[in-house]
């Protein structure tokens, strides 16, 4: 039986939602963008006529305004770019049980064993289109193919309700004089290391030695290598499956900007909060700790360490966070944005690894007084319980990842404990 | 020609399986009686938004109700200054 690979793609998502919900939108040039007042103002998407004007994805509110003055921002509204999303993978689901989300927009649909039931696959993939925009009027671009990488790659050729169908007789002719960094895992980084092997299409590619690219890249060189041929045999993954978390990280878009050291550790201070809590209520730890900042030139740049042990222990992580921070930031620039990420996770049982010099209980204290700290929050909000030197500069960190901020949990009569 | 969506309160009656069927609409003090459900479609509508949306004969005019996520609205030829909604998200009421 064939394989049949369908790679959907909601044609700029978040504006034919908006279009779809207020159809006046169609008519002007129109992008979803966040708020300029709290600084997180970027186009995240837009629409034909705000095509017309030359602006991306990406930049900033003010420039595309420059392009563009009577340009319509309209704020996401992510309740519905979820709901709707969803509802439109709903669709896909009345036709297989392996459809595998990429984001909120994209996702893969393997139809091959749907074939006994609903005939033809390419046909049943055309019908899937065709009533997405009956019940929904938004446009889906698909690509079908025999397998995810091509797939992946016929959906992005034809914008606009496009159909692209790939097989293995023709995908050479089709795919391999498309420029290399259209490839799915290839990006501004390899792509300069492939053009400086003078490999400049996805044909190039596939026709260079598999041992040259895994010399070169490793294992993901032969991985590309098999995309370029066709070889890529992944599985679409069933409903439901979620890939195992292999960070974890908050960042922040700072209300003003930050100046001094002292600053930075607040606003540090509730992000790793933040990742602890999270760590902990996933039962997982951390040995790798990154930070990302961002000055207001707009350059970013980051770096990572190890820790000694593994941790989920928010002292832990901005300890690390500030070493790294007064390594990294030597320049006057102040920051914008910042973030922390911890990696190489473990899930298994990890020990606390006592030393010689610190007292043994100090770790395991350090987390029930980090949960009393949370669990006071939880209940309280998250104004209950703060560092006296957050007040120093209030607006600075006046903000929660984990949404407690304003959030009070009444707790049920019996729900504590009694006459114990 | 352009419609105009406006959204209504409707007494509906919910049967065992989930489904639904619109049998008053309120509108202004008012409420018109649905005398049939012509058809029942999932579909978008040209005023803006999607749902399913019910075909119903009321009186002698046909018109299109729109069971939209939790809610519901009437799309309509007849513009009415004011009446029409402001952006906002939709109410979890009696969610």
């Amino acid at each position: 039986m064939k394989r049949v690979i369908v790679h959907s793609d909601i044609n700029h998502c978040y504006a034919q939602i908006e279009e779809m919900l207020h159809p006046e939108l169609r008519n002007v040039p129109m992008a979803v963008g966040g708020s300029e007042e709290k600084r997180h103002g970027i186009i995240l998407a837009k629409n034909d006529r705000a095509k017309e004007y030359q602006i991306k994805t990406g930049e900033s509110l003010r420039d595309a305004k420059r392009k563009c003055p009577e340009l319509v921002i309209v704020h996401p509204d992510y309740d519905a770019y979820t709901y709707y999303t969803e509802k439109i993978k709903d669709i896909y689901r009345k036709y297989t049980d392996r459809v595998e989300s990429f984001g909120l927009d994209e996702a893969w649909i393997d139809l091959s064993h749907s074939q006994k039931l609903f005939g033809d696959g390419v046909e049943l993939a055309r019908k899937i289109q065709d009533e997405v925009y009956e019940a929904f009027g938004v446009t889906v671009s698909m690509g079908v193919s025999f397998n995810k990488v091509f797939a992946k790659l016929a959906s992005d050729l034809l914008k606009h309700k496009g159909f692209v169908l790939i097989t293995p007789e023709d995908f050479k002719e089709q795919l391999w004089d498309l420029p290399v960094e259209d490839l799915l895992m290839v990006g501004s980084r390899t792509r300069k290391h492939l053009n400086a092997m003078r490999i400049f299409t996805i044909g190039d590619l596939a026709r260079c030695q598999r041992m040259v690219l895994s010399k070169r890249f490793g294992v993901i060189g032969g991985l590309l290598w098999d995309y370029a041929n066709g070889l890529d045999d992944s599985e679409v993954h069933k409903t439901g499956y979620q890939r195992p978390v292999k960070s974890v990280g908050n960042s922040k878009t700072v209300v003003k900007d930050i100046e001094s050291m002292a600053q930075l550790q607040e606003v540090f201070r509730v992000l790793s909060e933040s990742i602890a809590a999270r760590l902990r209520e996933q039962h997982l730890k951390g040995r790798t700790v990154s930070i990302w900042l961002r000055s207001t030139e707009l350059t970013g740049k980051g770096c990572q360490k190890k820790l000694p042990q593994y941790s989920d222990l928010a002292s832990d992580i901005l300890q690390a966070a500030m070493q790294l921070a007064a390594k990294l930031w030597t320049d006057e620039c102040a920051l914008r944005s910042v973030g922390i990420n911890v990696a190489e996770l473990s899930a298994a049982e990890v020990y606390d690894q006592l030393d010689l010099f610190s007292e043994p209980d100090a770790r395991k204290k350090e987390r029930s007084t980090e949960k009393v700290l949370y669990d006071i929050r939880l209940r309280y909000g998250y104004d209950a319980c703060r560092m006296a030197s957050s007040k120093v500069d209030a607006s600075m960190n006046d903000f929660d990842p984990l949404g407690l901020l304003h959030q009070v949990h009444p707790i049920g009569v019996l729900e504590g404990p009694v006459g114990r | 020609m352009k419609l105009f969506k406006y959204y209504v309160d409707v007494v509906t009656l919910i049967f065992q399986d989930g489904s639904l069927k619109p049998l008053f609409v309120c509108w202004q003090h008012r409420h018109y009686r649905v005398d049939k459900v012509l058809s029942v479609r999932e579909t978008y509508s040209k005023a803006g938004g999607c749902g399913i949306c019910y075909t119903c004969r009321m009186g002698s005019q046909q018109r299109n109700l729109f069971w939209e996520r939790n809610r519901w609205f009437l799309e309509s030829e007849v513009y009415i200054p004011g009446m029409e909604e402001e952006r906002k998200t939709p109410s979890l009421k009696g969610m």
